[in-house]
């Protein structure tokens, strides 16, 4: 196999208190051309992660251990000026909130062109062009006039495509999207999705997605993790992990979807009244001893509260954090 | 990517109507065909020349009618007080008829106290109060922007050190800490203008260091920093631009508050003795000013119609540099 485009192994992530880990043993890898889904509810860690691969964690937040290799060179460490090199070149990220990730008062073509001059890919006018024929392949329209237009001047969704043009711009090798469609309605959210992956298919970026939308990384993942205040709860190929969960978990987290229907031939139908998982995802600060998931688990027993189950192997590519996972409870309830 | 094609087939024909996000045939993007190797070259279109974005942007000045008359006033004030004491001819310095002459007669304005002529006072005056005002402005907006920028966008100690100073300044009063510079420095057109300038820099760096903090956090600066740019590039080419449109009018207002400034420094006889200026004038009149209230009030005047028509065009660019307000595409 390849060496991957990006490796994380055992990541940590503190704050600002000493002890508590906003990300803890995080380990994941992505070759070229793949995508791997980061999901979870708010405040599991996923954009920590995100931030703490392009060097951009918040003030007081810090990786405290593990590592971070893209391309090879490990990144956890590096000066300022290096990463900054690798940003936008090497990686790029894509931000949650369109209507406010574009520059105001730059015209929308000179963001994507200014990137590619600015790491010296091609001289100004030849930038430009490069930035009108992303635009096209983007699906904007008539390209050429609107790459004089400013970002007020368009809706939640051409502005998503503005954001991947600029962070396309230098032709990446790793693309981290964090929520690329959470602030875009339904359909815009398809289109988006589905120019993700025409992207990638050209490209051969590697992507990290991250969401809490189960469909969009059924859709674009290739593998899945799931997180769970800083700590994988489950990890697999995602049409395996969608369609049989392991972890109670992610199975709580797919019974309070909606609309179901993944993985080849398995269906499950929308079920007839969605299950929302009780309770609330703890703070990192205060972690429970036990399973992260304790509290707030169908299954759990007293055994549970007092020890922390490790990341086990299930099957051949499946791990999941729990001693009672099992796709049978999954199977009969849902299929 | 390949076992896709089949999920997705497999998805599709589930039965269950569309599926969510299966793929659709896009018309749009099949016409175009664009394949891997051979990407679509679109002729670029002209740049806008400057003159479109003037145009714009004086579209949006002027349906603000105040603004337009403190354009106007601002203009023939300026004009007035540029080609007026060569075209009027006479030395705002020399005795031309007896003191306290009414206006009217062989003096339009009438004279002061000395003689001299109050119509080639004013107009000779002006010059000093408007330069002063206007480089003072510049002045402030040079240090508050250096300042606020690099307080707002390093923070940390940088941020706590220049705040600190800042707030030493703003301590001051603003008079008389200009009274002390010029008095120590000596009574000059320059001297008045740094004072000036020394003393009120502090309201455009404050402005300046939250206009960098509140921006500094907004997405497109994280967009930015992902896509590798520098400090340097944020701080002029991301972050400036934006926090721009409420410092220049801060700026503008500061040629206003500059101008009273000046008035009241020359007022208080600290201008340059060898200049003519509007406070100077008042200044030396001001015991007859019941007796002969043309003395004080032109020279007042033009000062309240300088500081008027300043404000008024401030608020204008307020309107116009807005750039939310700016009109859509088309």
């Amino acid at each position: 196999m390849s060496e991957p485009i990006l490796e994380i192994e055992g990541l940590q992530i503190g704050g600002p208190e000493k002890e508590s880990l906003a990300v803890d043993g995080l380990s994941l890898s992505i070759h070229a051309g793949e995508t791997h889904a980061l999901v979870g509810e708010s405040g599991c860690g996923k954009t920590m992660t995100a931030l703490a691969i392009l060097g951009l964690l918040p003030r007081g937040f810090r990786t405290r251990g593990g590592s971070i290799k893209l391309l090879g060179e490990e990144i956890t460490a590096l000066p300022p000026a290096r990463l900054r090199a690798l940003r936008g070149s090497v990686m790029s990220m894509i931000f949650q909130e369109p209507m406010t990730a574009l520059n105001p008062v730059l015209t929308v073509g000179r963001q994507i062109s200014e990137v590619i001059v600015a790491k010296k890919i091609l001289p100004p006018k030849e930038a430009r062009e490069r930035a009108v024929e992303l635009m096209g392949q983007v699906g904007l329209p008539r390209p050429a006039t609107l790459y004089r237009a400013y970002p007020h001047e368009f809706s939640g969704g051409m502005r998503q495509r503005v954001a991947l043009c600029v962070a396309l711009a230098a032709s990446p090798r790793l693309i981290v999207a964090d929520e690329p469609t959470t602030a875009l309605d339904a359909t815009v959210q398809a289109q988006i999705l589905e120019l993700l992956r025409e992207i990638q298919t050209r490209t051969g970026a590697a992507i990290l997605l991250i969401t809490h939308n189960l469909l969009a990384a059924g859709f674009l993942a290739d593998s899945l993790s799931v997180l769970y205040v800083g700590s994988l709860l489950e990890r697999g190929p995602a049409a395996q992990v969608l369609a049989e969960p392991l972890h109670p978990y992610t199975q709580g987290l797919l019974a309070s979807q909606p609309l179901l229907e993944i993985g080849a031939g398995a269906l499950l139908k929308a079920p007839a009244r969605l299950q929302a998982i009780a309770g609330q995802v703890p703070r990192y600060q205060d972690k429970p001893p036990g399973c992260l998931f304790y509290d707030r688990c169908g299954v759990s027993r007293a055994q549970c509260a007092r020890e922390r189950p490790p990341l086990a192997p299930f099957g051949a590519s499946r791990y999941a954090a729990c001693p009672y996972a099992s796709p049978t409870l999954w199977r009969q309830t849902h299929a | 990517m390949k076992k896709r094609a089949s999920e997705i087939a497999a998805r599709g024909a589930t039965g269950l109507g569309p599926a969510p996000f299966a793929p659709r045939p896009a018309p749009e993007r099949a016409e175009k065909g664009a394949p891997a190797s051979v990407p679509p070259r679109y002729p670029l279109e002209p740049a806008p020349r400057a003159l479109a974005r003037a145009r714009e942007f004086w579209g949006r000045f002027r349906v603000h009618y105040f603004s337009l008359f403190g354009l106007v006033a601002l203009a023939f004030i300026g004009l007035a007080v540029s080609l007026g004491p060569v075209l009027y001819g006479i030395d705002p310095f020399e005795i031309v008829s007896a003191p306290f002459m009414e206006p009217g007669g062989g003096n339009p304005l009438g004279t002061d106290y000395v003689g001299r002529d109050v119509l080639a006072g004013v107009l000779s005056g002006g010059r000093a109060s408007l330069s002063v005002g206007f480089f003072a402005a510049l002045f402030t907006g040079a240090i508050g922007l250096s300042v606020g920028s690099l307080a707002g966008f390093f923070g940390g100690a940088l941020d706590a050190f220049l705040m600190k100073v800042t707030e030493f300044f703003q301590v001051l009063p603003t008079l008389l800490f200009a009274m002390v510079l010029v008095t120590i420095f000596g009574p000059t057109l320059w001297m008045e203008t740094l004072a000036i300038g020394l003393a009120s820099w502090m309201s455009v760096a404050r402005l300046a260091r939250a206009e960098f903090i509140k921006i500094k956090e907004l997405d497109y600066v994280k967009s930015a920093v992902s896509a590798g740019a520098a400090p340097r590039r944020l701080i002029f080419k991301t972050i400036l631009p934006n926090a721009l449109p409420p410092i220049l009018v801060a700026a503008a207002f500061d040629v206003s508050f500059a101008i009273l400034l000046e008035g009241s420094l020359s007022f208080l006889g600290l201008g340059d003795p060898n200049q003519m200026s509007w406070g100077l004038i008042i200044g030396q009149n001001k015991n007859y000013a019941l007796d002969a209230w043309w003395t004080i009030f032109f020279p007042g005047f033009a000062i309240f119609l300088s500081v008027l028509a300043v404000c008024l065009v401030s608020d204008g660019l307020n309107h116009a540099l807005n750039p939310r307000a700016r009109k859509s595409f088309s």
